[in-house]
């Protein structure tokens, strides 16, 4: 223990293993090493895993290089691929497809960005779609990958990735880690939860065995029943499902095929999405759906067409509702992961929401004494990244033009937030992002889902008139050009990671 | 489709600079932008910025209008500041030294300065300034341009600009906007025509000529001609904000006098029972600004103390939607910070770099308006409540300086006072001119003692930061001896013609 500490937080129970609870474990096990802080988890294995967050977006390579975990390590125990974008099939229309990859269009130049270039010479129409302007999407369909270089301005330097892998063997993976640097695991059940009956705090939590374990921190990993925060606490829920109406979704692992590509696929369906995450030894497969516009049985029909391979196991199924906790560090417990809210997974936000948690609570770790101001200022920062998420996926059900479901219909016609619709107003009438700092999406996300909701800009920023017309479209044929023929000479991805060839031992 | 007509309002340099952020994306559209230079002196930024002081952040900014640094220091009279020494703002009379650039290094999630509170937990005596290789320069009259070499500790070198605001545009931004094509109308401005609904039509100059555009640009100064005539049509929405109420200084001046001493590389503020006066060194010549409250001094003494330059009443604030139907104000007439903040030149460069980007199509403006608005509240908002800091953790015995500590904290500055007074954080917000680092060194140069530093830097193992802290002192102390002195430097940037 430190000599001078004058905190009071010295002792920190996380409720729940799972993504989160290990997570946050190896992330407080390394950020708060040499403070004297003890950590302890209580997990049951009785109680199952949800598990929904199997893709994931560009920012969990920061998270495991902070921890120092070795990427090809990782790579091989978690049975990772890489990600380099989604593919939305059948979303602003049935046919429909797209990719919204981790990086920009075309190549810096100094002008306005590429679309609006794009737009200038014609857009879709005329040029054709945007996708031939992006290395990551031709690197996904050519199943290709090599890191980015860190040459700036190399074409080869603008994209980003991420992973997809078995989010089970994650935590097991970042449970060694953080029990190597001393967090107590404890098996057991929790019968019952304490509360402090002056000030409402969380004292302690009983296990089935009787054990009382004590905490000055307790962080709420225990999933969509929020133990403590809601359970004990009351904090109550923000429900987003007017604009999110999915409520439920069915997961189930299939066998490998001959491909192994480096992106995840959400294909729309009539009340909901079919996602697709290939992983070296299986692909995960699962239909996120709203139960008041599909029954259970037939988006278990859905789901079972869309397999490519063999199921591997029963399907699992899940209940929800959109929505975040009204405060998601109430008293002196902070909810983290689907105990704080849940966001459906459609642009693999889970674990990124899990990742910004834990790095704020150590940000803004609390002392015991005179924390209302970190708690106020984790709060409204972890409401603004899920207001921002909510936001971009609202986006890809509103912005459609499907109208042959009642589902479609409601979702096309609804109202959505101001926060959201101000924003599309600035892309439909001249192709601008309005501009944020902080959260998971930037400028070239949402350039590419608003062109692929097939929300086509009536104007471009003027600038692009800057460079004569001829001059500009002989720089888009030959950046075009250049982009299939880089993606064509770099490595497979299936060797790039790996990963053994499915065909040999057919779907063992 | 037609390119738009601009037309810019005012002649200052908040009026070419603009015409510079929008003439160079828009050269070969068949854009039009022209300039009406008005006569008189240039108070397109306000009374008080005759001299003015830019952030860091103005480098990137003359990059991106095409204007190399050297030239702008050559053309503005200019000379380089590190940072700026505040004195007198506890109330005795010792001074703090507010370093630009980087300082030290965070370790993991540890910021620096809290690895130095707890040093100083532990009995240490350095200060944060104390590691700062731009404090010790700054001390010791010398000045660099940090070189590429990360290795480098002179690469944590950061710096502003002093600069003559009239001899910046006369001598460059002007020439070189006109050589991009720019129009320049010479003449007064007249009558704003307004149409019916409330946008812009034309303006008659004061020889009765009339010029009409799609889009106008107020950069007419503090009397805000285009944009306060749109005030009654628009009500609301293109009010002014006033900020009196945060501060008890009323009256100002601001003159730049000749001085032939060696210029030192950075601001110096010092507050005085009465209010407080900054000065600028420029090259030959310093600028100065004096803020007062009137019941403490009189207007005579304050002209006295300036060479003769007439106080006049403080006019502190904004507006919340410079860019109000086809007109958009920049400078003084969108928003009069408080000189301490140092932001004048920033919001300037932020509002017409971000116009270039979103300069709307004729006939549409309210998508880009809600956008160019929304960055400008956070903006404004952060240049506010930068200078408020030293309002409100003075701890000077005056009466003025005590109701100065009492003004309420607006959100988010309330926020952000508790944040730092448990722990010494900094708390999380987007759009503004200062980064988290120098929020974090104001607070600790006014003196500001949270009631205990980041627990996490408790887990450093204190042998390795103590290490840590004397090995940078020295690098910085080396590195400090040999910079050239900030004169020798600026005559080596005036003696040539092109770039170093």
């Amino acid at each position: 223990m430190s000599d001078n500490s004058d905190s009071k937080v010295r002792r920190v129970l996380i409720v729940g293993g799972g993504t989160a609870g290990w997570m946050t474990a190896a992330a407080l096990s390394h950020g708060l090493r040499g403070t004297g802080v003890r950590i302890e988890l209580v997990e049951s294995e009785a109680i199952g895993t949800v598990g929904v967050g199997e893709s994931t977006v560009p920012h969990i390579r920061y998270f495991n290089q902070t921890l120092g975990i070795d990427e090809a390590g990782f790579i091989a125990r978690t049975r990772a691929t890489i990600k380099l974008g989604i593919e939305f099939r059948n979303w602003a229309r049935e046919g429909d497809a797209y990719i919204h990859p981790f990086g920009a269009y075309g190549e810096p130049d100094g002008g306005p960005d590429f679309h609006h270039q794009w737009l200038r010479l014609g857009g879709p129409e005329t040029m054709g779609p945007i996708d031939q302007w992006s290395l990551p999407i031709a690197m996904a369909k050519a199943e290709r990958f090599a890191p980015p270089s860190d040459e700036p301005g190399a074409l080869a330097s603008t994209y980003s990735y991420a992973y997809q892998f078995d989010a089970a063997l994650y935590a097991r993976y970042l449970r060694e880690f953080a029990e190597a640097r001393g967090v107590a695991r404890t098996e057991g059940r929790i019968l019952d939860v304490a509360l402090d009956p002056e000030t409402g705090d969380a004292s302690s939590v009983t296990l089935e065995s009787g054990r009382r374990i004590e905490a000055d921190l307790f962080v709420d990993c225990s999933g969509f029943r929020g133990l403590i925060i809601e359970q004990a606490m009351k904090t109550g829920y923000e429900d987003w499902s007017r604009w999110l109406p999915c409520d439920r979704a069915i997961a189930i692992p299939s066998a490998s095929t001959d491909a192994l590509p480096p992106y995840t696929r959400a294909s729309a369906t009539e009340a909901g999405w079919v996602w697709r995450i290939p992983l070296q030894h299986r692909v995960g497969n699962g239909h996120v759906y709203a139960s008041a516009f599909m029954d259970d049985a037939r988006a278990e029909g859905l789901l079972m067409t869309a397999l490519e391979g063999e199921a591997l196991a029963p399907p699992n199924r899940l209940r929800f509702l959109a929505g975040k906790r009204k405060l998601q560090w109430n008293r002196n417990c902070v909810a983290i992961g689907l105990a704080s809210g849940f966001l459906e997974p459609l642009e693999s936000t889970s674990i990124h929401l899990i990742q910004a948690a834990a790095g704020y609570l150590l940000d803004l770790f609390p002392t015991g004494d005179g924390d209302e101001a970190a708690r106020d200022e984790f709060n409204r920062t972890m409401a603004m990244e899920y207001e921002r998420v909510r936001d971009f996926l609202i986006l890809h059900y509103h912005a459609t033009e499907r109208d042959d479901t009642p589902f479609w219909n409601h979702v096309r016609t609804m109202e959505i937030p101001d926060s959201l619709a101000s924003k599309m107003a600035l892309f439909r009438e001249r192709g601008s992002v309005a501009g944020y700092e902080h959260g998971v999406f930037l400028e070239p996300s949402w350039v590419a889902v608003y062109l692929g909701q097939r929300i086509i800009p009536a104007r471009h920023d003027l600038a692009a008139l800057a460079v004569p017309e001829a001059h500009a479209r002989e720089r888009a044929r030959a950046l075009k050009d250049e982009i299939a023929a880089l993606a064509m000479r770099l490595p497979l991805h299936r060797d790039r990671v790996g990963a053994p060839r499915a065909t040999a031992g057919s779907a063992a | 489709m037609s390119a738009p007509a601009i037309l810019i309002a005012g002649g200052g340099m908040a009026g070419w600079t603009t015409a510079l952020a929008l003439a160079r994306p828009f050269r070969g559209t068949g854009a039009r932008i022209a300039v009406i230079d008005t006569p008189g002196p240039d108070v397109s930024l306000g009374p008080l910025a005759p001299a003015i002081a830019t952030l860091p952040s103005a480098q990137d900014a003359h990059w991106a209008l095409g204007l190399p640094e050297h030239r702008v220091v050559r053309a503005g009279r200019g000379a380089y500041r590190l940072g700026e020494f505040w004195r007198g703002w506890d109330g005795r009379e010792a001074a703090a030294f507010l370093p630009f650039g980087e300082v030290g290094a965070d370790i993991g999630g540890v910021r620096f300065h809290q690895q130095v509170a707890r040093l100083q937990a532990l009995g240490e005596t350095a200060s944060l300034a104390d590691h700062a290789l731009s404090s010790l320069a700054a001390a010791a009259g010398r000045f660099a341009i940090p070189p590429h070499d990360a290795a480098d500790i002179r690469a944590t070198l950061d710096h502003g600009l002093h600069l003559d605001a009239e001899a910046l545009t006369g001598a460059l931004l002007r020439p070189v906007a006109l050589a991009m094509g720019v129009t320049r109308i010479e003449g007064g401005i007249g009558e704003v025509e307004l149409c019916t609904d409330g946008l812009i039509a034309a303006l008659r100059l004061d020889d009765g000529r009339r010029e009409t555009a799609d889009l106008f640009i107020d950069a007419t100064g503090p009397d805000a001609r285009l944009i306060g005539a749109l005030e009654a049509a628009w009500e609301d929405e293109a009010a002014w904000e006033d900020w009196a109420a945060l501060s008890p200084f009323d009256r100002a001046a601001a003159v730049i006098r000749p001085d032939t001493a060696e210029p030192a590389p950075f601001t110096r503020d010092a507050a005085h029972p009465w209010g407080w006066r900054r000065t600028m060194p420029l090259n030959g010549a310093r600028g100065e600004i004096v803020m007062f409250a009137s019941r403490h001094m009189k207007d005579e003494r304050a002209s006295q103390m300036m060479g003769g330059a007439e106080p006049a009443a403080v006019t502190s604030g904004r507006r919340l939607s410079p860019w109000t139907g086809n007109c958009v104000a920049v400078g003084a007439a969108a928003a009069i910070p408080d000189p301490l903040a140092s932001a004048e030149l920033a919001l300037v460069h932020a509002a017409a770099l971000r116009l270039a980007r979103l300069v709307p199509w004729p006939g549409g403006w309210r998508a880009e308006a809600e956008e160019f608005n929304r960055l400008w509240r956070h903006e404004t908002e952060s240049a506010r409540d930068f200078a408020l800091l030293r309002h409100l953790l003075n701890r000077r015995p005056e009466k003025v300086w005590a109701a100065a500590r009492e003004a309420s904290a607006p959100e988010p500055m309330d926020r952000r006072l508790a944040l730092f007074a448990a722990r010494g954080r900094i708390i999380r917000t987007e759009h503004g001119l200062y980064d988290d680092a120098l929020w974090a060194r104001a607070f600790i140069a006014l003196g500001a003692r949270p009631r205990h530093h980041d627990p996490l830097a408790d887990g450093l193992d204190a042998g390795m930061l103590k290490a840590r802290s004397a090995r940078i002192r020295e690098l910085a102390a080396r590195a400090a001896a040999s910079m050239p002195r900030h004169g020798d430097f600026l005559a080596r940037v005036n003696a040539q013609d092109g770039p170093r």
